[in-house]
Order: structure tokens, then sequence, then C-alpha cells
């Protein structure tokens, strides 16, 4: 691509996209802060109802917010970071579709628009995993998390259509409080097939694999796309059903459930890994879990604690992302245990790593720490979400280990062995941890900056107004108690990873997971997928005919013989030369089956068509005589080609066991013939309904008196289009083969 | 050996196989013929042409790649049905006009008969792709 060979292009033209998506958004804060929401709709499929609906209220805007405002930064430092490597301009365009297709997504209100723009969010960060596609690597990560999200993307779409059916309207704000809904049968399908998407797409145990393993893209993407935006559109689809369905039985269940052994799994998982991005990616998968048992506990503190713990994650992640990113761009490494004393080279990346770290480990002062209390807050005081407290306790000491280590390892202590040509990072490259990073710490300070912007979220979730509280200080009691608690304990579990200076746990801890299981599927799924097709369309040309034949006797011969009419044996008036053109296809077919050398064999099928095209003729049918005649004699002349080009004039005899079968088969379809012929001449009396119309309407409003011609090129037009469109694919598949074949008159 | 008869045939024919294929494309209608065994009949002529003398000679009479009939026709036959789209109508209704013609008398066009122009092309070019191909040089 011509890009990568123009570093000098007007590449500031791309930031100018989510720059003015933040502009087009802040305007319209005072409305929303105040409560209310914004909608534009057009007409899409007016006949199925689907709409272009759009509306923008609170959970919008916040999210809306953070797509274009973290877009914003992670442009300005991808111009940096992607500076010198190929196809700048492909990965630019996808990022750019990725933005508009999550702004729709969380804009939209048509359950059919959201699942588009869904789509197409897996579809961009297809294309942006698998930027550097001559990876083997980057290419399995990119199909991987194509067919994980893609699956659930369909199981969404089935369950957001019988939502959709059984409230009788296709708007989601129309949805919440529908009569009836929670008491259909079908609620808990819809549940299951929403939960699956939510789930695949936001890497909810047990599909989390897909995350880290998308880490093969370059870091950009990584901070936005699976960190900061388009991972949390599950979490986002959640929060907006809750009104609908929090109702609905199995709903909270199933979702703090999984978000409960979500978070554990990522978190534990993230003690094996080496790589820094692949740790963060899996610390992320933790952090979704969380929101997701916030969100299925789905009291109205859960509800705010969600936006509080998806606003800090998105800010203090997308920081650590980038600056990760800045240090192997420097280093060219993100072993943090082969670096070491950076801060002395790159002190703006190391505050900003620390600071990212605090709200990262629930440190306060920070987002995180509030974040962290609130979850707590929740699920200590009910007695039966105390197991809950556990998980919340178990994976914060994790993210405080993890924390430290991200923060500490690689700045800290002696220089390491690949520290040695560390330099500073471009501003670029930090603009956008320096902001997302004080961005971690300023609003816990001054908490007023933001309690507008998140109480107007958390009321649109709830259904409800309601107010979020941001304080640094919750009072003395258990949930203080348990944060500080898991602080301990991670600067424990760090002092344990630092003196093995590798990761703690195995790299195959705990044995083959949910990956293991999806890659057996996979590898299963052509393998499967080849023994039917063997079975149903056989290797030889032979078989393949019996099969067909098969089928066609048996579906209109059994199909005529349950229906009826039965064949009658009534006699035809037939003139003698209508007796001789009988007898000429008769002897000319019995001379195709008696006949060895191919050539002839298809001299008299030849025959034997021309006969049939003389009853045609005879039959008052001339359009299809005239036809038929031309492609009789094309058909012989295109046989005899082939027959000589791929030397197989020789004829092998079938065994006298295979041709009784062939000839059975072949009788089966004959007699099968003579029953529809039969029934067709004598079981109809004048025209069908069908051929009345076609009749009538033919000159008068097709101005034309050849019916055969009219319905092909008017009535049937398109269906004709399709038959010559494959026809000509047929044609250029036929020119590829040939042209791929190997010598001119060779054998194979 | 030369086929002499052959080539003097081919020679003759030719042009008459060309002519009878856009009659019956023209008259197709009204009358039996139409686009399909049009196109059938105008890849006839070069069939001939190229039996009795070779590929390349066809190759050359056609003057044209096959392939490009082909992609030609479907493009004729997609616009013609798309032309009543521009005008409001839905995909594929039929546009007639009539012509006063100063030999001929009224003549009636129409955007099904443009269509089956396509399917001619179509034909005809499919036909010419696998037949000069198989038949190599």
């Amino acid at each position: 691509m011509a890009s990568g060979k123009s570093p000098h292009a007007p590449s500031w033209l791309w930031v100018l996209a989510p720059f003015m998506a933040s502009a087009a958004l802040l305007p319209s804060y005072p409305v929303i802060g105040s409560g209310n929401g914004l909608t534009w709709s057009a007409p899409w499929v007016p006949g199925l109802g689907f709409q272009y609906a759009l509306r923008l209220d609170g959970l919008s805007f916040l999210f809306a917010m953070l797509i274009s405002g973290i877009g914003l930064l992670i442009f300005i430092y991808a111009r940096t970071y992607m500076a010198g490597e190929p196809g700048r301009v492909r990965f630019f365009s996808w990022l750019t579709v990725f933005m508009a297709s999550m702004l729709g997504l969380v804009l939209s209100d048509d359950v059919l628009l959201l699942f588009v723009c869904w789509e197409l969010t897996s579809v961009s960060s297809y294309f942006l995993i698998g930027h550097r596609h001559r990876e083997e690597g980057s290419r399995a990560a990119a199909h991987q998390a194509l067919m994980v999200t893609g699956i659930g993307g369909l199981a969404l779409l089935c369950g957001l259509l019988i939502l959709s059916s059984i409230t009788g309207t296709t708007r989601l704000s129309e949805m919440a409080g529908a009569p009836g809904l929670l008491g259909n049968p079908l609620t808990p399908a819809a549940v299951v097939l929403i939960l699956a998407g939510c789930c695949t797409k936001s890497a909810q145990w047990p599909f989390h694999f897909w995350l880290p393993n998308a880490m093969a893209a370059p870091t950009p993407v990584s901070a936005y796309l699976h960190s900061s935006t388009m991972v949390k559109a599950g979490v986002y689809l959640a929060l907006r059903c809750h009104p609908i369905l929090s109702g609905a039985p199995g709903w909270g269940c199933a979702l703090a459930w999984l978000g409960a052994a979500t978070a554990l799994a990522g978190t534990v998982s993230a003690l094996r890994e080496r790589d820094m991005k692949r740790q963060l990616a899996y610390l992320t998968v933790g952090a979704l879990g969380t929101l997701m048992l916030l969100i299925g506990l789905g009291s109205e503190k859960a509800l705010q604690a969600v936006v509080v713990y998806l606003v800090a994650h998105a800010l203090y992640k997308g920081s650590l992302f980038m600056l990760v990113g800045g240090v192997d761009h420097a280093t060219g490494t993100r072993d943090a245990s082969e670096l070491g004393g950076l801060r002395k080279v790159m002190p703006i990346t190391a505050g900003c790593a620390m600071a990212a770290a605090v709200s990262l480990a629930g440190a306060p002062p920070s987002m995180g720490f509030i974040g962290k209390e609130s979850l707590l807050g929740v699920v200590w005081p009910a007695t039966p979400d105390r197991l809950y407290a556990l998980v919340a306790y178990l994976s914060g000491t994790i993210m405080a280990a993890l924390a430290l280590w991200v923060a500490l390892r690689p700045f800290w202590g002696p220089t390491g062995k690949a520290s040695a040509k560390a330099h500073e990072s471009a501003w670029s490259l930090l603009c956008g941890p320096v902001v997302l990073s004080v961005g971690s710490i300023l609003p816990a300070l001054v908490p007023g900056s933001v309690e507008g912007l998140l109480s107007a979220a958390a009321s649109s979730a709830l259904g409800r107004s309601t107010h979020v509280h941001l304080s640094l200080w919750h009072g003395w009691g258990p949930p203080l108690w348990i944060g500080l608690a898991a602080l301990a304990t991670g600067w424990a579990l760090y002092g344990i990873a630092r003196r093995k200076d590798a990761p703690v746990l195995r790299a195959d801890f705990p044995g083959p997971g949910p990956e293991a299981l999806y890659t057996a599927c996979m590898k299963a799924l052509p393998e499967a997928a080849a023994r039917v097709t063997l079975c149903t369309q056989a290797d030889r040309l032979r078989d393949a005919i019996r099969t067909f034949v098969v089928v066609l006797t048996l579906a209109v011969g059994g199909t005529l013989a349950v229906r009826g009419p039965w064949p009658a044996l009534g006699s035809i008036a037939a003139h003698p030369h209508e007796i001789w053109i009988c007898v000429l296809i008769i002897v000319t077919a019995i001379a195709a089956i008696r006949l060895a050398e191919r050539f002839a064999i298809v001299a008299v099928l030849g025959a034997t068509g021309l006969g049939v095209t003389m009853i045609f003729v005879l039959y008052g049918a001339p359009d299809l005589a005239m036809t038929q005649f031309a492609v009789e004699t094309l058909t012989v002349i295109l046989l005899a080609l082939v027959l000589h080009r791929f030397s197989m004039l020789e004829t092998g005899r079938s065994s006298s066991g295979q041709r009784a079968v062939d000839l059975f088969v072949a009788s089966c379809l004959g007699v099968l013939m003579w029953a529809l012929a039969s029934v067709a001449l004598h079981g109809r009396q004048g025209l069908s309904a069908s051929s009345q119309y076609f009749s009538e309407t033919s000159l008068v409003s097709a101005h034309g008196r050849n019916i055969v011609n009219v319905i092909i090129v008017d009535f049937r037009g398109i269906d004709t289009m399709g038959e010559i469109t494959v026809l000509a694919v047929a044609g250029i598949g036929v020119y590829a083969l040939l042209k791929a074949r190997l010598p001119k008159d060779g054998q194979r | 050996m030369s086929p002499l008869i052959l080539r003097t045939a081919s020679d003759l024919l030719r042009p008459l196989l060309l002519l009878f294929s856009i009659f019956l494309l023209l008259r197709g209608h009204q009358e039996p013929g139409g686009g399909f065994v049009g196109g059938l009949i105008a890849a006839c002529a070069y069939v001939l042409h190229a039996i009795a003398y070779d590929v390349a000679g066809a190759r050359r009479a056609l003057s044209i790649d096959p392939k490009t009939l082909t992609g030609t026709g479907l493009a004729v036959a997609l616009s013609s049905a798309l032309l009543s789209v521009t005008l409001g109508k839905d995909l594929m209704t039929g546009v007639w006009g009539k012509a006063e013609l100063p030999f001929f008398g009224p003549l009636e066009l129409g955007t099904p008969m443009i269509f089956d122009v396509g399917v001619y092309l179509v034909v005809m070019g499919t036909v010419l792709t696998v037949f000069l191909e198989l038949r190599g040089d």
C-alpha cells in the first residue's frame, strides 16, 4: 500500500474524526445531565417496523464520551506508534470504522440497528487484530476473536428478535415494562441468547480466551478496543437490557455467577503471564467479570458502583496499555523482568504508570479506590452475597500485585538488560497516558466534576433517577478493611513475584481450559464437514449423478405417490411420423448404453436429444425446440472437446453388480418421468391459474405476445438475472479450472 | 489437410448465423425467439469458425474477449433492471417507449428487451469462453 511509503501523509486528518465526534456530543450534556434523552429516527424497513432510531441518554452519553474521548487520545497515540508500519491507511480506516460502529452501537435504539453495529465492531476488530497479517499468530487471534464474538452476535440477534416479538416493538426504550414480558415462556430463551451475546463480546468465562490472544494487535488497538471500549459493549448491553429483563428469571443470578467466575478466572490467569500486555488483558477480563457481577446483583447501589468501576477501568487500563506500548517501542520488550531502572530515562512514563497503577490496585486516592469501595459496599452488607466479597478480595489482591509489577518492576531497581538503549517516548505517545492517568486520580479528589455524568448513566441503567455520590471516605467498616487487606496481600504477592522474577503460576496452570475445547471443536468441524461432503458429493461424477437421481426420484416420486394424482394409462392418438420419432429416440438411447467408445456415445446421445426436439416441434413449442436444438448441438461439440482434451476416449466397464444398480436407478427415473408426463397430459384440463394469468396480462402489461419470453425477461426477470449470473460464474469457473490445469494434454 | 468445404461454408454461414441470432433476439418478445437462443446461435457462428479454421482465427474474428462479452451482458442486464429504480418505480418494472421509424413503422422499445440483450451477451460470452478455452490453440 502506498501509505507505508509516505510517512508525511496528512495523518492529522484521521484525528479529526474522534475530535468532531466529541465536539458534536458535548453540547448535548446539559440535556442529558437533566435526566432527559434525545431521540432521532428515520424509516429503514417500514414494513417490518425497523427504523434508524437513535437515542442519547445518560448511559449512551457516558459510553459515547468514553469512545470518542479515549478515541481522540488513541488516534493521536497511534499516529506516532504506527509511523513506521506498512498499511497505515488501512489501519486508520478500520479504526475509524470501529469508532463509528461503536458509537452507533451505544446510540442505537432499534434492535436491528444495534445488531448491525455490534457485528461491525466485531468485523473491524477482526481486521485490526489481524493488522500484521503476515504473522501467523495475528491471523489466528483475529480469526478466533471473530468466531467467538460472531457466534455470540448471532445468538444476540435471535435474543433481540424474540424480545421484540414478545414486546411488539423494536425500540429498546419502549421495551421496559412491556406487559406479558416476564410471564412469557419465550423470555428465558431470550435471556440466555442475549447473555450469550454479552458474554462473548465482553470476554466472560468460558469465552474469555479470545481477549488475551487479541493482544497480537498493535498496542493502540489493545488500548482502545480491547480494554476501553469494544469489550465493554457486552457490559453496555447488559446495562441497557437491565430495566427490561431484570425481573426475568435467571437474568441476575446468571450474570452474577458468570461475572464472579470471570473475575476469578481472569485475575488468576494473569499470574501465569510474562508479557505485560497479556497480564493487563487478563486483568481486563477480571474487571469485566466484576462489572457483570455487579449488574447481576442489580440493586441501585450496585448499578452506581458499575458506572464508577467502569469509568475507572477505562481510564487506568487505557493509560497502562499505552504506557506498555511506549516501553515496548523504546526497549523492544514487554517482559517486565527484562527491564528495570527505566525511571531515570523515562520519568514521565514512570510517573503516569504509577498514577494509573494506584487506580488499578484500588489504592487511595483514585477512581479505582472509589470503584472498589463501592463494589465491596454492595457485596458485603447483604449476607447471601458475602461469597462475592471473597471473589472481590481475591481479584483485588491479584490486581494490586500486578499493578505493582507493571508500575514498579520496569522502572525501579538496577538497570535491566533491555533498558540500556531506552529513551523517553515522544510527547504524542505520552499525551494519552498523561490525560488518562490524571483522569484516574483527579475526579476522586474533585468528585463534583463527574458526579452528574455518572448519575445520568446510572439512572438510565436503573430505569429511574438516582444520584451517584463519589467519596474517598466511606467510613470505618468491613469494606475498608477488606480493601486494605487486599492491598496488603497484593504487596506480599508482589514480593513473591519479585523474588522469583517470573510469573507466580506455571504457564499451564490449571490445565487445559475452555480454549482447548474451542480448538478441538475448530479442528473437528472441518473434518466432520469433509466427511459429510464426501457422503453426499462423491469424488466420481458417476456416483454424484447417482446420488442426484436417487434423491430426485424419491422426492418427486414420493410426493406424487402421497399427494396424487395417479398417472392414467390413457391412449394418445399418434401419427405415424410421431411413432417413428419415438422409435428413433428409443433406439439411440439403447445404443448409448451398449456402445463402448465415448465419441460414439456422445453422438447417439445427441441424436436422442434431436428426437426430443422434434417432439417439441410437433407439439407446438417452437421456442423450446429452437433452444433445445442449439443446446444439443453445442453440447455434443463441447463434450467431444472435453473427451479429446482430457484423453478420456476409453471407457472403463463397471462391474456387473454396479451396472445392475445403475439400471435399476435409471429405470426408476424413467418410470417417474413417464408418470409425470402422463399426469401432465391427462390429469389437468385447460390452463392452470398461472398460465391463465400470464396469457391474459402478457400483451396488456408487458407489451409482448410471446408468453414464454415475456415470462423469462419480465415476469420472472429477477430469476433470469440470477440464472445468467450463475451461468457467467460457472463459465468463469470452468475457465479458471482449465487455466489452472497442468499441461495442455497431460494426465493429472 | 485443409477442410475447404467447411471453411467456405463457415465463411458464408457466419454472417448469416449472426444475422439470424439478432433477428431471433429482436423478435423474441412477440414471436418465438429470445436472447437465450439468440446467444446460443451467435456462439455457434464462432464455434463453426473455430472448427473450420482455428481458435486464434475465431478469436480474431470475434475481436473481443468472450469474458468481456459476459461481463458486459451482466452489466447491461443489471442496468436495465435499475432504470426503473431511477424513475422511482420498483426494481425491474418494465419501462416502455414508442418510436416511429421511417421505413419499419411503429417500434416499441422497453427495458425487458434491453435485459434480453444482456441475456444474449452473457450466453454467447459464456459458451465461447468455455469453448475457446477447451479447444485450446
